[in-house]
């Protein structure tokens, strides 16, 4: 009798703490979120409101820096012995260019263009990584690289406007007939 | 004309010496003696001695006074290595490796916010708060290995990957401070429960501790929430995952203690009684109001 009585005495207690953690009686002091920021949009870290892109760029805007995150793929590489071998923390991340939504199309040719010692004969851009020991630095380093390599296919010169070209064109000109004259 | 005057000077005066004669300013001995030219300072200087080699004590110093050396304040060299040291926070480190195989043995609980009470049940770590020990700190090796989503609440973190990881697992990370009165009732909280003291209220972190735990960049409790889910999006972007949906999460991870609060469920000001299973709560007006600001 005494056990079982200790026992559902016991299991009340841990249905109450747990009550106690969910419940809505909260404690609120002077320096409670909602004190602190009043004119935050969500006080929960988890759900809300982000301005950061959540999603990949169109096909006519700017890049935003936005990438999918499915096209991983691991594998290893480099002396070691049986560490190098037993343990993935190479990134190598693959994807084909044509059809990538996440790209937008006026990069896709110059890009083309710029990188293809990094493309493949059907089309696919593969980057690799096994620079630290930790599959998450890799991964993020191979990221880091396609946004760069993005933004940089993304730059057009500015070229040159009508006064610059006139005045370069005077500038000859003039050093031309300096010379005949001489 | 010189001569002029020479003859006038015969006609008014009675004497007329080598010594009565008006002569130029310089020329005369008291203003020689006031005046000295280069070579006679050079003659009474010391051959010797800063002065001389023309490389003078730094400004401040007076050079007589320091007779050729420098004063024995600066003579005496300054090694300032451990400087600070006294107020320095230590941290003790729990890295990702040894959270996993707690996790895998059984001896924490995932599905239950973990903050320090309960790793300090374990019995691993032995926090000190009277020896400048202000809780854990949260290391990044294990960062491939770790693979459970867990709500937890350490006191520093210095690298992202640490971060990330958890993160990545679908789990909540918050930094949060506790004062060494807190630290204290934490670390074996049966013991500070049978001492019969009311649970004390945290204070905020110290100046140089402020800017840390306001950093949404480091999960600081006191940082803007709206800021930190912008982080969360940056580091999945950053580290190629993707956040968890928050809704499908248990509403355990979404649980928060307040600033002032301690221990997850108990305010500050109650008073347990574990031999008959109560809680007191004070009920004075004065006692609420200091327990509530």
């Amino acid at each position: 009798m005494n056990i079982i009585s200790n026992f559902v005495f016991r299991q009340s207690i841990c249905l109450s703490t747990r009550h106690l953690l969910i419940n809505s009686r909260t404690y609120k002091s002077n320096l409670s979120y909602d004190k602190l920021f009043p004119n935050s949009k969500s006080l929960d870290i988890l759900s809300g409101p982000i301005t950061a892109p959540t999603n990949e760029s169109t096909g006519k805007d700017k890049f935003n820096g936005f990438i999918p995150t499915d096209i991983t793929h691991r594998h290893a590489r480099g002396p070691g012995g049986q560490h190098v071998n037993k343990t993935l923390s190479g990134v190598e991340i693959r994807f084909h260019i044509d059809s990538a939504t996440w790209i937008p199309d006026w990069i896709k040719p110059r890009f083309r263009d710029m990188y293809q010692s990094r493309i493949n004969r059907d089309g696919y851009f593969i980057i690799f990584s096994d620079e630290t020991r930790h599959r998450l630095l890799n991964q993020a380093q191979c990221l880091d690289r396609i946004r760069a390599l993005i933004r940089d296919a993304s730059i057009i010169p500015k070229g040159l406007s009508e006064e610059e070209r006139k005045t370069i064109e005077q500038r000859k000109q003039s050093a031309s007939s300096e010379r005949v004259i001489r | 004309m010189p001569i002029e005057r020479g003859l006038q000077y015969l006609r008014h005066m009675q004497r007329v010496t080598l010594k009565n004669l008006p002569m130029p300013l310089e020329k005369t001995d008291k203003w020689k003696k006031e005046h000295p030219d280069e070579n006679t300072i050079k003659s009474i200087m010391s051959r010797k001695g800063p002065i001389s080699r023309n490389s003078l004590p730094p400004y401040g110093i007076d050079p007589i006074q320091a007779e050729g050396r420098l004063p024995w304040i600066l003579t005496v060299p300054k090694e300032p290595y451990y400087e600070g040291v006294e107020e320095a926070r230590q941290y003790l480190p729990i890295s990702l490796r040894t959270l996993q195989r707690l996790i895998d043995l059984r001896r924490i609980n995932p599905d239950k916010p973990v903050d320090l009470p309960v790793l300090c049940n374990t019995k691993l770590f032995s926090i000190q708060p009277d020896q400048r020990q202000f809780g854990l700190q949260l290391t990044d090796e294990g960062a491939d290995l770790f693979s459970t989503p867990i709500n937890l609440e350490i006191q520093w973190v210095a690298s992202e990957l640490a971060i990330a990881a958890i993160e990545r697992c679908g789990g909540v990370l918050t930094t949060r401070y506790f004062d060494p009165i807190s630290l204290s009732a934490l670390v074996d909280a049966k013991k500070f429960f049978e001492r019969g003291e009311p649970i004390p209220r945290c204070d905020t972190p110290p100046i140089n501790a402020i800017e840390y735990y306001t950093d949404p960049k480091q999960r600081g409790y006191l940082a803007n929430p709206d800021l930190i889910r912008e982080e969360r999006q940056r580091l999945a972007q950053k580290y190629g995952y993707k956040l968890p949906d928050s809704s499908k999460l248990s509403p355990l991870f979404h649980l928060r203690k307040d600033p002032r609060q301690i221990f997850y469920g108990l305010e500050p000001g109650w008073l347990i009684n574990l031999k008959d299973q109560t809680i007191l709560k004070p009920t004075d007006n004065k006692y609420q109001t200091f327990y509530h600001s």
